[in-house]
């Protein structure tokens, strides 16, 4: 497949997420306007009097017909205009890209340790089968997916700041005895090492260390599955046996032959994986009182800020069906059979 | 009929897991409904000179931070929990199911229709659509049913659509056609009983992850509200009390909540091995 | 007695299988030896051995597969006894194999240059900056056509025919003594068989190298090989010079086989098939495993230590009645 030809099949895929986005928009829109209850009262708050309501019925047109407003809905998205958040009374859309970074930072280390840790074990599980190894695997699998992620975001603060002591106390990004790095990618670890500030990068990096790896534990278990089921399967393949007759070293057909074929399907989980994670991010935010948009919709949540909660919302779908892109992408790199059908 | 209790014994004695997991289940289920006859003490009562106690003969599972015994809390939020779980499963899976098999089973306009709508959920991160349909419809318990109802419905569609599709041209359905049977009917009465096996392991294992979600809300703050025994709520109570070292506030429901999903995922997997070999047959 | 040493040389080889329903002995008492320059056949039905000794042979047998009994000698190396990374060093190499099914056998997502890359570069026959222009060379060699462009191919966009080429180029790229080729045209069409076969009998000619060649096709054993090696149930029941084998087989099953065979002469009423299967190699099993299926069995057929025996020289048979 030629160049020229992948370019053509990514810009395909980037239409074929079209559907999504506008389904995205059509669900967004119904969530907040469509439903019952007079949506007027939602977004004037709580402490709304009757004026009140009636000027924002105005102001957001919400006494226009349907597709009027949908139109206006569109029309506010296309210029990045999410409303106003009532709690804090600055613009959505600020609130989240001012808290973005604290997520993506999360998420990013999450997924890192999640892959670091499980793609290895997968892959020595399907090597080893029935061995200390393999059983492991199996274990952390079947708990991985039966525990609840608040409940182990709990508990190892309970063991490792209460009872040992070597973790950080789980309130946010620093300590505060720390300033945060001057800003240029919103990454506190990042920027600290850009700042040279070696303490800075040591202190915001251990209170990413619980966070990321309760967020990664959880995401741990469908990965480490898929991984030793992909190179299980692949490993008793044709191609394995002419590899091996031909005398390639272990390595050589251990890696570049069997696990770049059993990334497909991994690669195929990984969209899965990042549903999860997107929504555990929530839940892990809120047990280390981490400052990301997922605690932000908590807290518009319980002061009925909605506005703010349909901004999160259609913010977190964005970034769902980016990711699922960036997957869609990478699976046709690296597989040169895929796109032929189009 | 005794090929499969022959079978069914085979697979619980080949693993000794399942028998487990079935155990546990009935055990849930009697704690469920025999609750309020249970507790030891009244899971609503607070008794200001019992607060934060540990665990001890008196409380197994210590008491919160209103004096009240963890251990009565746990055993009646099952009730609560189990009732969230299994409304929001049956919902999804009898929507789902129907609008899956009408897909597979008519194709065309329908099919594409009921895509459409499996693929818009499915392009939101699940948890988060279920946190703007509570947050939309009103911060309720049978608001928090039906999200995680919403959210679980591509599920069911696609098994269900799968299923059918599969079956649609066997034998047995042509011989029903040319007897006479209407389309719909064929579908209701031959086809889609035929596709409740393969769609009860579904079931199963869906459980477990409807009881993480429901919980997982809960936990945030939405749908229930204190002072009732929910396990999500209890942990979020308890979560504050945890860098202080009172640990068994959360320890205890969170637990609960891990048997529960662990013992539907097992009974899941244990159901597939029973219903695997005898499926298309 | 062909005095010249043997580039692979099967000693009485025993090998069994570990299965849950019991253990498969799968081969016993196996024997053959290859010459340098000389194409051997393998031949019998499915099941009947042939592949797991050359598997065997290579050392790529299947983990549940033990050698019980016996020695493998490929070019002085004791096989059976030598470290896996010798064997590694070994296979490519001296010995190389081709499988059927050649688009299975290729890895999907890999250009069929850089496989044979791969494995030039593997055994020291290639370097990083000149392993491109060797692959193609090595596509050449197997007459492929436009091999500069047909080097970044894939595998699913190639014919059968062409996987199977390259995979020949692959396997005699670093240009072994030995060449084990399993089944090479099973599934491909007539005249690709044909084609393939014909290459493979002139690259072994060019190179002086040895092969064998494993079919359950009698007819192209004939065409093909310059001795031929007949098993059943794993067993060897014999092995003669083709020509001699074609006009005087001594063991009963030979003579079935070559009349089950279809020869493109005569009509098909002539071919008869072989009575009953293969027998269950879980079970116990009587000396001679063809006893159940022989019309020349007797009770003197079950007496133990059943061995070949050379009927005339270079012609062996393993049967107490043989024709």
């Amino acid at each position: 497949m030629n160049g020229n030809g992948k370019l053509r099949m990514i810009i395909g895929r980037l239409g074929q997420s079209i559907p999504s986005v506008i389904g995205i928009i059509i669900v967004t829109f119904v969530l907040t306007r469509a439903l019952p209850g007079d949506p007027a009262v939602y977004f004037a708050g709580p402490a709304a009097t009757p004026e009140s309501i009636q000027q924002i019925r105005e102001s957001l047109g919400l006494d226009k017909s349907w597709p009027e407003q949908f139109l206006l809905y569109v029309r506010d998205l296309a210029t990045g205009d999410l409303g106003v958040s009532i709690s804090t009374g600055f613009p959505v859309a600020e609130e989240l890209l001012r808290r973005l970074p604290a997520s993506l930072e999360l998420t990013l280390l999450a997924l890192i340790f999640s892959i670091s840790v499980a793609l290895p074990l997968g892959i020595a599980a399907a090597t080893r089968p029935n061995t200390w190894v393999d059983q492991l695997c199996r274990l952390i699998v079947t708990a991985g997916v039966s525990l609840p992620v608040f409940f182990t975001g709990l508990f190892m603060v309970y063991i490792f700041y209460y009872l040992l002591g070597i973790a950080p106390s789980p309130l946010g990004r620093l300590d505060i005895i720390y300033l945060s790095p001057p800003q240029v990618t919103g990454f506190y670890t990042i920027d600290a090492l850009l700042d040279g500030d070696l303490e800075l990068f040591g202190a915001a990096l251990a209170q990413l260390i619980m966070p990321a790896v309760t967020l990664g534990t959880f995401t741990l278990a469908p990965l480490a599955r898929m991984t030793r089921g992909a190179m299980l399967q692949v490993l008793s393949s044709d191609f394995i046996r002419t590899a091996r007759a031909s005398g390639l070293k272990r390595s050589t057909v251990l890696y570049t032959y069997a696990f770049r074929n059993a990334l497909l399907p991994i690669l195929t989980t990984l969209g899965m994986v990042f549903s999860f994670m997107l929504g555990s991010n929530v839940l892990v935010e809120k047990v280390f009182a981490w400052p990301g948009i997922g605690s932000f919709a908590i807290e518009a949540l319980i002061v009925s800020d909605y506005v703010a909660v349909q901004g999160f919302v259609l913010a977190m779908a964005l970034l769902y069906v980016a990711l699922n892109l960036t997957i869609d992408i990478l699976y046709t790199l690296v597989d040169p059979r895929v796109g032929l059908d189009s | 009929m005794k090929e499969f209790f022959k079978h069914l014994r085979y697979v619980l004695t080949e693993n000794p897991v399942t028998l487990i997991a079935g155990g546990l289940f009935l055990t849930l289920v009697v704690i469920a409904i025999a609750g309020p006859v249970l507790v030891p003490y009244d899971p609503l009562a607070s008794n200001a000179s019992q607060t934060l106690k540990p665990p001890s003969w008196d409380h197994w599972f210590g008491t919160d931070q209103l004096g009240r015994d963890v251990f009565s809390r746990v055993l009646i939020a099952t009730r609560l929990d189990l009732a969230i779980a299994v409304s929001a499963v049956a919902i999804s899976f009898v929507v789902g199911s129907v609008i899956g098999a009408l897909a597979g089973f008519f194709g065309g306009w329908t099919d594409r229709v009921v895509g459409r709508l499996t693929d818009t959920i499915m392009a939101f991160p699940l948890f988060v659509l279920a946190m703007g349909i509570v947050a939309a419809m009103g911060n309720t318990v049978e608001n928090i049913v039906y999200a995680t109802a919403i959210i679980n419905l591509p599920f069911y569609a696609r098994v269900a659509r799968t299923e059918v599709n599969v079956r649609r041209n066997a034998d047995f359905v042509l011989a029903a056609r040319l007897a006479g049977n209407s389309s719909l009917r064929l579908l209701a009465t031959h086809i889609y009983p035929n596709t409740l096996p393969p769609m009860m392991v579904q079931v199963s294992l869906n459980m477990g992850w409807a009881i993480l979600n429901a919980a997982g809300l809960s936990f945030i703050g939405l749908g229930v509200r204190p002072p009732t025994a929910e396990w999500g709520i209890m942990v979020a109570e308890g979560a504050g009390y945890i860098v202080s070292g009172e640990w068994w506030l959360a320890l205890f429901p969170g637990a609960a909540l891990m048997l529960a999903v662990f013992c539907f995922n097992l009974l899941g997997d244990g159901l597939r091995d029973l219903i695997d070999p005898r499926r298309r047959t | 007695m062909d005095k010249r040493i043997p580039v692979l040389k099967v000693d009485d080889l025993d090998v069994e299988f570990r299965t849950r329903s019991g253990t498969v002995r799968a081969l016993q008492n196996v024997s053959f030896e290859v010459h340098r320059g000389e194409m051997v056949g393998i031949v019998g039905e499915s099941g009947s051995g042939k592949s797991v000794s050359a598997m065997t042979a290579m050392g790529i047998l299947d983990p549940a597969g033990q050698v019980t009994k016996g020695a493998i000698t490929l070019g002085g190396l004791d096989v059976l006894n030598a470290s896996e990374s010798t064997l590694q060093e070994m296979r490519g190499r001296e010995v190389s194999m081709i499988f059927q099914s050649p688009r299975t056998a290729l890895n999907p997502i890999r250009s069929v240059g850089k496989q044979i890359s791969d494995v030039l570069r593997r055994h020291g026959s290639a370097t990083r900056q000149n392993a491109r222009k060797k692959a193609v060379k090595a596509l050449m060699s197997v007459r492929i056509p436009d091999p500069e462009r047909r080097h970044d191919a894939y595998p699913f966009e190639l014919s059968g025919g062409m996987c199977q080429r390259i995979m020949i180029a692959m396997a005699l790229s670093c240009r072994p003594e030995l060449l084990i080729a399993d089944e090479p045209t099973t599934g491909l069409d007539v005249t690709t068989q044909a084609a393939i076969m014909d290459l493979i009998r002139e690259l072994a000619k060019e190179r002086n190298m040895a092969t064998v060649l494993i079919t359950h096709d009698l007819a192209m054993a004939a065409d093909y090989c310059d001795r031929i090696v007949v098993m059943h149930a794993g067993h060897v029941i014999e092995s003669a010079p083709t020509a001699e084998l074609f006009a005087s087989p001594c063991h009963p099953y030979t003579a079935k086989l070559m009349k089950a065979t279809p020869r493109g002469e005569g009509s098909l009423d002539d071919i008869e098939s072989i009575a009953g299967s293969l027998p269950d190699l879980r079970t116990e099993l009587p000396p001679c495993r063809f006893s159940a299926r022989c019309e020349r069995f007797e009770d003197a057929c079950n007496a133990p230590h059943l061995l070949a025996h050379e009927a005339t020289p270079g012609h062996f048979v393993t049967c107490r009645r043989p024709l």
